[in-house]
This record gives structure tokens, C-alpha cells and sequence, in this order.
């Protein structure tokens, strides 16, 4: 995993303040500083937080985990295009831009599409895979495939903010005797 | 009196400055502050009796209390009284393995209980209410609160098998089979004495030490959430689940409660598109694999065919993968829990209208109360549990507001009259009934009952020193 600062090093070659970095679009994007400073949870926005639907929020929290990583977030800012994430009869998208991701539930349409019942997305992004569940039908993807290949580091529950069944602090021991 | 409670208790158990007295003038609701003229902590029950005879000796009201995080008013001192701290009675008394029952003092707290049990490998537990680690298990009990083992065991009040409690004379009393036998096993076979102070709000005496029932802990457990899209699968499901005798708690709580717990201060009163708007969490215990395996099988069968039969539910999802997606859920993966979206928002207010009343009607008043809440600018948080193997249940709405700003107080007073009236007329019963909503009550309480209750209360408190305001005396 790189380094905050190899992260930035690779990126501040631009002398304009900006990095260039491939784009999931094939093209060169600038990275400010700015975004790779910022903190993970500010280049998280939600439209009308209030009124955000849970995935969307579950989505937030991933993706301002993940972004904490200074590989991913790199990946993260360099992406650009939209992905419609849909959880039974819920549905968000996740657009990447520039100054962050930002999540909205308004409907537009996506350059990538992911659907499926909440178990099976959820089992995506805790890491049991893609090809499984959607052979079986039970998630559906469209679009843009290699966005969605890029899109889905960012969106699974990383090893190190996971931890198995009876190590996490909140997870119940009460039960467990010899 | 001062100088009278210094003699007891000594001057560091006595508090009486400005300063010293604020945190025990308001609790989390939206009850009035009450100035109490002292805090006095009482370390023995002998110091109780003392400092009960010398308040009954000029009159003093007395209030006792432990976290004070109650969000009915119920441990706010009389005017002029005393708060008899009792945090510092933490003692264990004992625990009996074999006959599964603890004896503890009103200062025990849930987290003291818990890592007492937990550090001595003793294979029981008790249930755990929503409430923070700090609150005493004595009080909920008391007051018949509710716990993650209320499904099978009822309310906590159920659990109590023996009572030593202060009199308004300073006497003292044992109750249940602690009158006779060394064993406080129960609260059979003589007249039930213990119901003069369960129930009661610290109306009637001080308990000072109280038995309850332990219950056996399983070397496996397992909790798991059910997303569902309605209030009659939520229910139905719940009904079911209940009469399979295989759950060991079923809580179920809507949609802004997980909005909350990720951070979303005030949601919009109405769910999103497609939203859930219940997640149920199922506790399952066993003592094999296999054990295990057949509890799950037969949820998901359940599940499964009230989906088929048109409410859509989802299947049930591991708490642990809850909690990699989001650490924010493990505010409900274990017990007991500190929900700081509730008792560390901006505002500081929280109150609620809890209630138990018939499962059968939950869907009714669910729809009645999320309609008021929806219209008076609320998010319609609601805690659902059932109870007792599912002979009924608990019904809350609850509400956060600012607690410095007078007209969100009084939003929330006219919210919570309106809600209990709504609930009362659908035959629900509010529990640790605040003064305000008795007062409410009180033209609809079988007059017989209220009649009893006087002569009761004037038969043990005839000065009326024992926590005033409170359940009408």
C-alpha cells in the first residue's frame, strides 16, 4: 500500500497544483492537492443528507473508510462517471469526480449499473465476490464494466476495518464461554 | 439538617452547593428542573434507615436515585427534599450459580453486572435495557423496564425474587422467600409483598437490596437483521417467530433509528424511496452448532413465507457483516449500549412515550403514532419488542429534541400528549409513567384500583416523604 506521501509524490508533477492521474475514462485527470489532502469523510458528500436513503448512507460510510487509504483515494479522485448502486427497491448513485464522490438517490442516469437484494450486495462488498452472485442472478451489473471493476475496491468493507466474528470490540462476547 | 446528614453519612456524602446540585435538578426529558435542598449518597442500608427516620422526623421528602437518566421526571427530587444518591451501594452481594439468582444493591450498574459474571466465568446472564452501561439494574427492575431477555422472561420487574426494603419508618423488610428461607429463589408461595414496591416509583419505601433471577448463558450466540417494507410483515414476523419458542429477543426498530446511528441528526420525517422502515434483530443462543444451524433454518423459513405470502422481508444479515459495511451499526451488537444519537445530540432532550400493550395491535398503532410524529415534524423513531413469549410487547415512540429551547419543549409536550392519548385509546399502557401523563391517566384508571393504591401508600408512607409527585400522592 502506498504511502500518503508516495500518493502525493506521484501526483504533484502537474506544476499547476494539479496531478495528472489516468482517469477510469482512459483520459488524464488533474488531482488537486486539495482532494488528497481533505479529510476521507469530507470527499464523501451526500445530496439532502436528511432525506438519504440507508444504502446511501451505507455507501457513504464504505466509501469514507476506504478513502482514508491514500492508494484508494488516489483511485477514488481519478475516477470519473457514475454507477447506480440499486438494493432491492432502493437505489443511489455514486458519481466521482475531481473533489470527491458525491451520493445522490435523484434517479439520473449512470454510466454503470449494479443491482441485487441487500444480502447479496452486502456479500459483495464484504468480499465474497461478484462472479458468483451474479451467475447465480442474484446481482445484475450493467454499463460500463471496467467502471465497475474500478468502482468496486472502493465500495468493500477493507480487512483492516473488519475484523472477524469475536474479535471487534462492539461484536457480542457475552455469550462465549470455554 | 445538614449537620444531621453529615452525622451519617459524613461531609463528603453530603452535597448541597449550586454547582453540586445542578446535575440532579433535570434528567434527559422535558420535565421542569427541581431544585433539591441536598444530594446525600448512602454507602449501607443502615444509613438509609438513619437518614429516612431523621427526614421522616421534619417531613423531608426524599427521592432516591441512581443514574438519573430516567426520561420521566421519575428520579426529580419534591421541591425542598432530598436525593438520596444511592451509586454508592455497588455492592454484589452474591451470586447463586446453582438456584441462578444474584443479590445486588440499587448502585449496581448494568456494566457492573455484566464484567462481574463475564470475570469469574460464571455461565449466566441477565438481559440488558437500551439504556447506557451506567444505569442501575436494580431501578429498571424496579420499575418494570424492559431487557434484551424480555421475550422470554418479560419484564424485568418478573425477574425480582426477593426485596429488603427501607419503610418510611426507617424499618425494614424482607419480601418473597428471603422472609423465611436463607434462599431468595422466589417470590412464592406467600402473599405477594413485593408488588408494594414494584411498580411504585420509590413511592412506598427504599429498596436497598434485591434478588433476581439469573438466566443460563449458551456458548454460542448469534444476532442477525431482518430488513422488512412493512408494518404487517415486520409484525407478523415477529408474531411467528414468537411462538416457535426459539428466539431469545427479537427487537425491532424503524427506519430512522439507523439513519441515526449513522449520523443523520434529523432525518426527514418520512422514509426515502424503497426504504425499509423496520430492521428487526434476532438473537439466537444455543449450545451446539447444530442447535444453532436449526434456529436459523426455521427464521428463514418463517421469513421466507411471509415473503412468498406478499410483505417483503428481507433475509437476515450477520451482525458482523452490519458491522464491516459500517462500524456505526455496533451500537447494536452488544448490550449494554451507549446510543449517543440519542443521549448526546446537540439538543440534549430525549423523551419518550413507552408503552406495553397486546402484539395484535401493533400495526394499528404504529400507523396512528407514526402519522402524529410525521405530522408535528418528527422522525417516528419507535422501539418494538415483544415480550414474555410474545403475550405482549412494548410499543415506544421516542423523540429527541433542544432542551434550551422553549418552544421545541413545548412541540414535544404537545407531541407526547397527543401520542398518549392515541395509545391509551388503543389499549396500550404506558410504563414508568411520568407525572405528567398520570395526572392524564388517572380520569381513565379503574377508579377501585386507584382507591387501593391510596390506602396502600397511606398505610406505609403516611407522612408522604417517599419520593412525592410521583404516580398522583
Amino acid at each position: 500500500m502506498k504511502s500518503a506521501r508516495a500518493v502525493r509524490e506521484e501526483c504533484e508533477d502537474g506544476g499547476d497544483g494539479a496531478a495528472p492521474h489516468r482517469a477510469a475514462s482512459g483520459g488524464l485527470v488533474r488531482l488537486t492537492p486539495h482532494a488528497l489532502e481533505a479529510s476521507a469523510a469530507s470527499l464523501v458528500r451526500l445530496h439532502e443528507p436528511e432525506r438519504m436513503n440507508l444504502l446511501g448512507l451505507l455507501m457513504r460510510g464504505l466509501l469514507s473508510a476506504n478513502l482514508e487509504d491514500p492508494g484508494l483515494r488516489a483511485r477514488a479522485l481519478a475516477l470519473r462517471g457514475s454507477i447506480d448502486v440499486r438494493a432491492g427497491d432502493m437505489h443511489v448513485t455514486l458519481r466521482f469526480a475531481a473533489e470527491g464522490v458525491h451520493i445522490a438517490a435523484d434517479g439520473t442516469s449512470a454510466n454503470a449499473r449494479v443491482s441485487g437484494d441487500m444480502k447479496s450486495l452486502l456479500g459483495v462488498v464484504t468480499g465474497a465476490g461478484m462472479i458468483g452472485p451474479v451467475l447465480r442472478g442474484r446481482v445484475r451489473i450493467g454499463g460500463n464494466p471496467f467502471l465497475l471493476l474500478r468502482v468496486l475496491p472502493l465500495i468493500r468493507a477493507r480487512a483492516g476495518g473488519a475484523r472477524a466474528e469475536g474479535d471487534h470490540p462492539a461484536l457480542p462476547r457475552a455469550e462465549a464461554r470455554p | 439538617m445538614k449537620r444531621a446528614l453529615v452525622a451519617i453519612v459524613g461531609a463528603d456524602n453530603v452535597l448541597d452547593s449550586e454547582s453540586d446540585l445542578e446535575p440532579y435538578r433535570e434528567d434527559y426529558c422535558e420535565a421542569d428542573p427541581v431544585d433539591p435542598s441536598f444530594v446525600v449518597f448512602a454507602r449501607t442500608t443502615e444509613e438509609v434507615q438513619v437518614i429516612v427516620k431523621l427526614c421522616a422526623s421534619g417531613r423531608t421528602p426524599i427521592t432516591p436515585r441512581v443514574a438519573g437518566s430516567n426520561v420521566g421526571g421519575l428520579a426529580l427530587p419534591a421541591p425542598g427534599g432530598i436525593v438520596l444518591d444511592l451509586s454508592r451501594m455497588n455492592r454484589i452481594v452474591s451470586v447463586d450459580t446453582a438456584d441462578m439468582y444474584a443479590v445486588i444493591e440499587p448502585g449496581v450498574t448494568q456494566a457492573d453486572l455484566k464484567r462481574h459474571l463475564l470475570e469469574r466465568d460464571i455461565p449466566l446472564t441477565f438481559g440488558f435495557s437500551l439504556a447506557p452501561p451506567d444505569t442501575s439494574v436494580l431501578a429498571n427492575c424496579l420499575l418494570g423496564g424492559l431487557t434484551n431477555r424480555s421475550l422470554k422472561y418479560g419484564d424485568q420487574s418478573q425477574w425480582v425474587s426477593g426485596l429488603e426494603v427501607v419503610l418510611p419508618d426507617g424499618s425494614l423488610v424482607r419480601t418473597g422467600s428471603w422472609a423465611l428461607s436463607d434462599s431468595a429463589f422466589g417470590l412464592v408461595p406467600f402473599p405477594d409483598v413485593s408488588g408494594m414496591f414494584i411498580g411504585w416509583q420509590g413511592a412506598t419505601g427504599i429498596t436497598t437490596r434485591m434478588a433476581f433471577q439469573l438466566w443460563p448463558r449458551h456458548r454460542l450466540n448469534k444476532r442477525l437483521f431482518v430488513l422488512t417494507y412493512s408494518a404487517h410483515g415486520t409484525f407478523e414476523a415477529v408474531r411467528r417467530l414468537c411462538r416457535t419458542e426459539l428466539c431469545d429477543d427479537i427487537g425491532g426498530l424503524s427506519w430512522p433509528s439507523a439513519k441515526m446511528m449513522m449520523g443523520v441528526k434529523n432525518p426527514y420525517p418520512e422514509p426515502a424511496t424503497g426504504e425499509p422502515t423496520f430492521f428487526l434483530y434476532v438473537d439466537l443462543t444455543a449450545e451446539t452448532a447444530a442447535e444453532m444451524a436449526l434456529k436459523e433454518g426455521v427464521l428463514e423459513q418463517i421469513l421466507a413465507d411471509i415473503h412468498r405470502k406478499g410483505d417483503r422481508v428481507e433475509e437476515p444479515l450477520d451482525v458482523a457483516t452490519l458491522l464491516r459495511v459500517n462500524p456505526a451499526l455496533g451500537a447494536f451488537a452488544e448490550f449494554p449500549v451507549e446510543l449517543e444519537f440519542l443521549t448526546n445530540h446537540g439538543g440534549g432532550g430525549l423523551t419518550w412515550i413507552g408503552t406495553y400493550g397486546p402484539l395484535s395491535r401493533f400495526e394499528d398503532g404504529i400507523a396512528a403514532g407514526t402519522e402524529i410524529m410525521v405530522r408535528r415534524g418528527f422522525p417516528p423513531l419507535i422501539v418494538t419488542r415483544p415480550m414474555r413469549g410474545g403475550h405482549y410487547g412494548v410499543l415506544r415512540f421516542v423523540a429527541i429534541f433542544d432542551r434550551k429551547s422553549p418552544e421545541e419543549v413545548a412541540r414535544i409536550r404537545e407531541l407526547n400528549v397527543e401520542l398518549l392519548e392515541m395509545v391509551t385509546d388503543k389499549g396500550f399502557v404506558m410504563y414508568k409513567t411520568p407525572p405528567w401523563a398520570w395526572e392524564k391517566l388517572r380520569g381513565r384508571i379503574d377508579p377501585g384500583m386507584l382507591e387501593l393504591m391510596r390506602r396502600m401508600k397511606r398505610l406505609v408512607d403516611p407522612l408522604g416523604i417517599m419520593n412525592p409527585g410521583k404516580l398522583g400522592f
